[in-house]
């Protein structure tokens, strides 16, 4: 890690040494990928005939509230590690 | 966020803004001009939402070439200060600001409104405008080099001081600037690591064809199942790419594999066919005919050539409506008519031979009569499908 520091610029010496494909969480990838993930497990319900009748009217908006939530605690949770790394 | 224009240079983003004079045309990430890359980047979303939402309005009073003509226009390069048509931060943000609000008129004017905004009025008037900024800057005024010519020409962004024209009558005062280089654009950390698109693409064809060679091989494989493989692996490579890769450009793909699970769901489940059928009315006498005849999604059918006294439709009117469908009115030969016919969304519309077809057509069309004089008044609407009005 040190030796591949050394040989770089001394304006790019702050940035990591070798670049991942990890980032800070997308939200709004997150909550989509949650919601199909969610119209799946519902359509997997329908279809089995697991839920039928007046009871599929709570499977729409389940994807979406489960998205939401999740979406919500990850922008509160990585908006409190910014803000704390930038105080 | 009080700068005025004589300012340090303005960053592509600052914290929190969405000013539009801080927006830029995006030089890495651009198909003609980097428009909808520069708005992407603007509002922190994929490119590809953009670049959708324009060629879609382009089909709703032309919005779309309009927004994407004034980002040209109006909006500076990635780095630069200058547009083909250069204006100051907040001139270039209340330019802006009237062109969305053109594009909305439009919008609304295309689709629920029942006007055209005139284009043949403000395409020459565009025209004579650019022109004449173009002269202007052959004589040093309000125009200058677009960034890229002035940088392979040496100058930096941000030498150019504004001329003291432009601010003369203004209660800005010119202000001396420094040459200070324009800052690169901060790259955008959630933007980090392998493309998943394609490799998203790929896993779907691939399980697609693993389902299909199940399917083959004799297992139950319902219908909507393949579409629900695809909304799932794109769900996944999502959550992925939320934390790991770019996943750009799969929630436009998830939303179309989602609106295809939910079709064919409804079509699987429920079975259309059992919810949309023909209903024909074949009145024989006067007591028989309604004023008012509607089906919600179907063919509704009204034979009037049955009828024993044709002659007493004269200054009758009747209504016929619908959703999704057709309607079909037929009438007794010799009787004058008067017909009207109105799709709201895409569809045909023939009455008496002359037809139209598209989106939000309307067609109005009258016979003369040999055995009436008075006219027959047929109002017909429908938000999809056909309309047909016609004697026999």
């Amino acid at each position: 890690m040190s030796d591949e520091t050394l040989y770089l610029p001394d304006e790019s010496s702050d940035r990591p040494e070798r670049e991942t494909g990890w980032h800070p969480v997308n939200v709004g990838h997150l909550v989509m990928g949650l919601v199909f993930l969610c119209a799946v497990v519902a359509w997997a319900l329908i279809q089995t005939d697991t839920v039928s009748g007046h009871d599929l009217r709570w499977l729409l908006p389940l994807p979406w509230v489960i998205g939401g939530a999740v979406g919500l605690t990850a922008a509160a949770v990585s908006g409190v590690r910014r803000h704390g790394v930038r105080r | 966020m009080t700068t005025t224009p004589t300012d340090a240079p303005e960053s592509p983003r600052s914290d929190g803004s969405r000013d539009l004079g801080h927006l830029r045309r995006s030089r890495t990430d651009r198909h003609i001009a980097g428009v909808a890359g520069g708005l992407a980047r603007h509002l922190d979303i994929d490119p590809i939402i953009v670049r959708v939402g324009l060629v879609v309005l382009v089909f709703f009073g032309c919005a779309g070439l309009l927004l994407y003509a004034a980002g040209w226009l109006f909006v500076p390069e990635e780095g630069s200060d200058s547009a083909i048509v250069r204006l100051d931060a907040r001139s270039r943000s209340f330019v802006l600001y009237v062109v969305a609000a053109l594009a909305v008129l439009a919008v609304l004017g295309g689709t629920i409104g029942h006007f055209d905004v005139p284009w043949v009025f403000f395409i020459p008037a565009i025209i004579v405008l650019v022109v004449l900024m173009t002269r202007e800057q052959a004589w040093g005024g309000l125009l200058r080099m677009p960034g890229r010519m002035r940088r392979e020409a040496g100058v930096p962004a941000a030498s150019v001081a504004p001329e003291p024209a432009a601010y003369s009558s203004s209660d800005v005062p010119p202000t001396p600037t420094t040459p200070v280089p324009a800052p690169p654009p901060p790259p955008n950390p959630r933007r980090r690591g392998p493309v998943l698109f394609w490799f998203t693409l790929a896993l779907i064809a691939l399980a697609e064809g693993v389902l299909g060679l199940v399917d083959l091989a004799g297992a139950s494989i319902a219908g909507p199942a393949y579409a629900a493989l695809a909304v799932g692996i794109i769900g996944l490579m999502l959550v992925v790419g939320a934390f790991w890769g770019r996943a750009g450009g799969l929630i436009f793909i998830g939303f179309v594999a989602g609106i295809v699970l939910a079709g064919s769901l409804a079509a699987d489940k429920w079975d259309l066919d059992a919810h949309s059928h023909t209903v024909t009315y074949t009145p024989t006498s006067m007591a028989e005919v309604r004023t008012d005849y509607h089906l919600g999604t179907g063919d509704l059918r009204l034979d009037l050539t049955r009828l024993s006294d044709p002659a007493a439709l004269a200054g009758h009117a009747i209504d016929l409506s619908g959703h999704v469908g057709s309607i079909k009115v037929l009438l007794p030969e010799g009787i004058a008519a008067s017909a009207d016919a109105r799709i709201k969304g895409p569809g045909h519309v023939e009455v008496f031979d002359e037809d139209s077809g598209g989106f939000h057509r309307h067609l109005s069309g009258a016979i003369a009569g040999t055995i009436t004089s008075e006219p027959l008044y047929i109002d017909a609407n429908l938000n999809v499908g056909e309309i047909t009005v016609e004697t026999r």
